[in-house]
């Protein structure tokens, strides 16, 4: 079998590989290798309305809608934060014609959840885990005809609806859901063409 | 059969841990990863080697104290970003010295708070050669509060081959050469606080520049 598209980050050393573009997308937000233990790195909101900011690959995108697979470890401080992991063909996860599927950490929920969006719609399927602020791993699948979710090894969503129609790439997307800094962390991601 | 890396590495269920893997390979040092620096004795080189299993090679001046070294801080005393921890972390390197063990007073590898060449500093675990001493591979332990008094002799004489080291951070630290354990700590003096993989050389007077070469790294914690 040919080989496909495969990526893996650590996020450790001296800062962010420059094959990652950061995104201000609103505000002055700070991008930051974690001095700490299993600190990973870490993006910090601005503390203005809806300040938000990505790391992603600026466009690249390498991974099938209909048959990839990202992992990643991450966490958000569930204070007023949205946050989204995964594959986006956007760096502003945020309204109508986005392709993404990922790994939603999002306060004003009750759950994790499995978010997408088909370039036209966006929608999410709650898991059963009540939001934290520990870190979880996340693997989305994208098939041909769903959309699953494992959460900490356990498959916790499936979506077959607003399902991502074009090609994306990894992007690890956060912000603030009101005018307070809000801080979320990644320390492993992994994206592969199925 | 799984095309994860992830799944390969972690048992199901599992929140992965920090994790480092660097090859030493390809055009230059990924200096997104490394700070490649010295402490300001004499002018270091840094260079990719154009040559099988060659890995990137470390030289520091010829001349007492000349320094160089890796980690991930910018300044030679400033902290490097410790993602491993002093009670659960494990560090894995293929290293080898280009020079005598008398060209340097001091070549090390290992786990680090700080860039160091001189072994010294807080909270560090390395494994080294030392022209002061003997001409033994030996493993040296720096404790939170700067205490070397885990400081030891392995059984090996060094040599300008390629060995693969391993040091185990847990209650005790655990030193092995090419898979053998060669040295168990006590308990006591050992580090308190995280560190970062690093490596280093502080130069004796002698005419020859010390160098290292370098071609894996791997870290992570347990």
């Amino acid at each position: 079998m040919a080989y496909k598209q495969h990526f893996i980050e650590w996020f450790s050393g001296k800062q962010l590989p420059s094959y990652w573009t950061k995104v201000d997308i609103s505000g002055t937000n700070t991008f930051a290798m974690v001095d700490s233990v299993d600190g990973g790195f870490q993006i910090t909101s601005g503390s203005g309305a809806y300040n938000r900011a990505s790391i992603w690959f600026n466009g690249k995108n390498q991974y099938a809608h209909d048959g990839s697979t990202v992992i990643a470890v991450s966490k958000f401080d569930n204070s007023a934060n949205r946050t989204f992991v995964g594959l986006s063909d956007i760096a502003d996860i945020a309204g109508v014609n986005d392709n993404f599927a990922t790994f939603s950490m999002l306060t004003t929920n009750t759950y994790f959840s499995l978010r997408t969006g088909d370039d036209t719609t966006q929608t999410l399927t709650e898991t059963d885990i009540t939001l934290d602020t520990s870190y979880h791993c996340s693997k989305v699948e994208c098939g041909s005809s769903d959309i699953k979710l494992t959460l900490d090894g356990q498959l916790k969503a499936t979506k077959t609806t607003n399902r991502p129609i074009a090609k994306m790439c990894p992007t690890f997307h956060m912000g603030t859901l009101n005018s307070s800094t809000a801080i979320s962390s990644i320390r492993y991601m992994e994206a592969y063409n199925t | 059969m799984t095309k994860s890396i992830y799944d390969q590495l972690n048992a199901n269920g599992t929140i992965a841990k920090q994790r480092f893997v660097e090859n030493f390979s390809g055009d230059a040092l990924d200096t997104d990863r490394w700070s490649a620096i010295g402490g300001g004795n004499g002018t270091p080189t840094f260079a990719m080697a154009d040559e099988i299993d060659g890995g990137f090679k470390v030289t520091a001046a010829a001349q007492d104290n000349g320094d160089a070294g890796l980690g991930s801080n910018g300044t030679w005393d400033g902290y490097n970003i410790r993602h491993f921890s002093p009670t659960g972390s494990v560090y894995i390197d293929v290293f080898k010295n280009n020079t005598a063990v008398s060209t340097a007073k001091s070549i090390c590898h290992g786990f680090g708070e700080k860039i160091r060449g001189d072994s010294g500093g807080n909270n560090s675990a390395l494994f080294r050669t030392d022209t002061r001493q003997t001409v033994k591979f030996r493993v040296r332990i720096c404790s939170g509060a700067g205490s070397q008094a885990n400081d030891a002799d392995t059984s090996m004489t060094a040599d300008l081959n390629w060995h693969s080291y391993k040091i185990e951070c847990d209650s005790t630290y655990k030193f092995s050469i090419d898979g053998v354990l060669e040295y168990t700590s006590p308990t006591t003096n050992l580090p308190t606080g995280a560190m970062a993989p690093i490596s280093g050389i502080q130069g004796s007077s002698s005419a020859t520049a010390p160098s290292y070469s370098i071609k894996y790294v791997e870290c992570y914690n347990t």
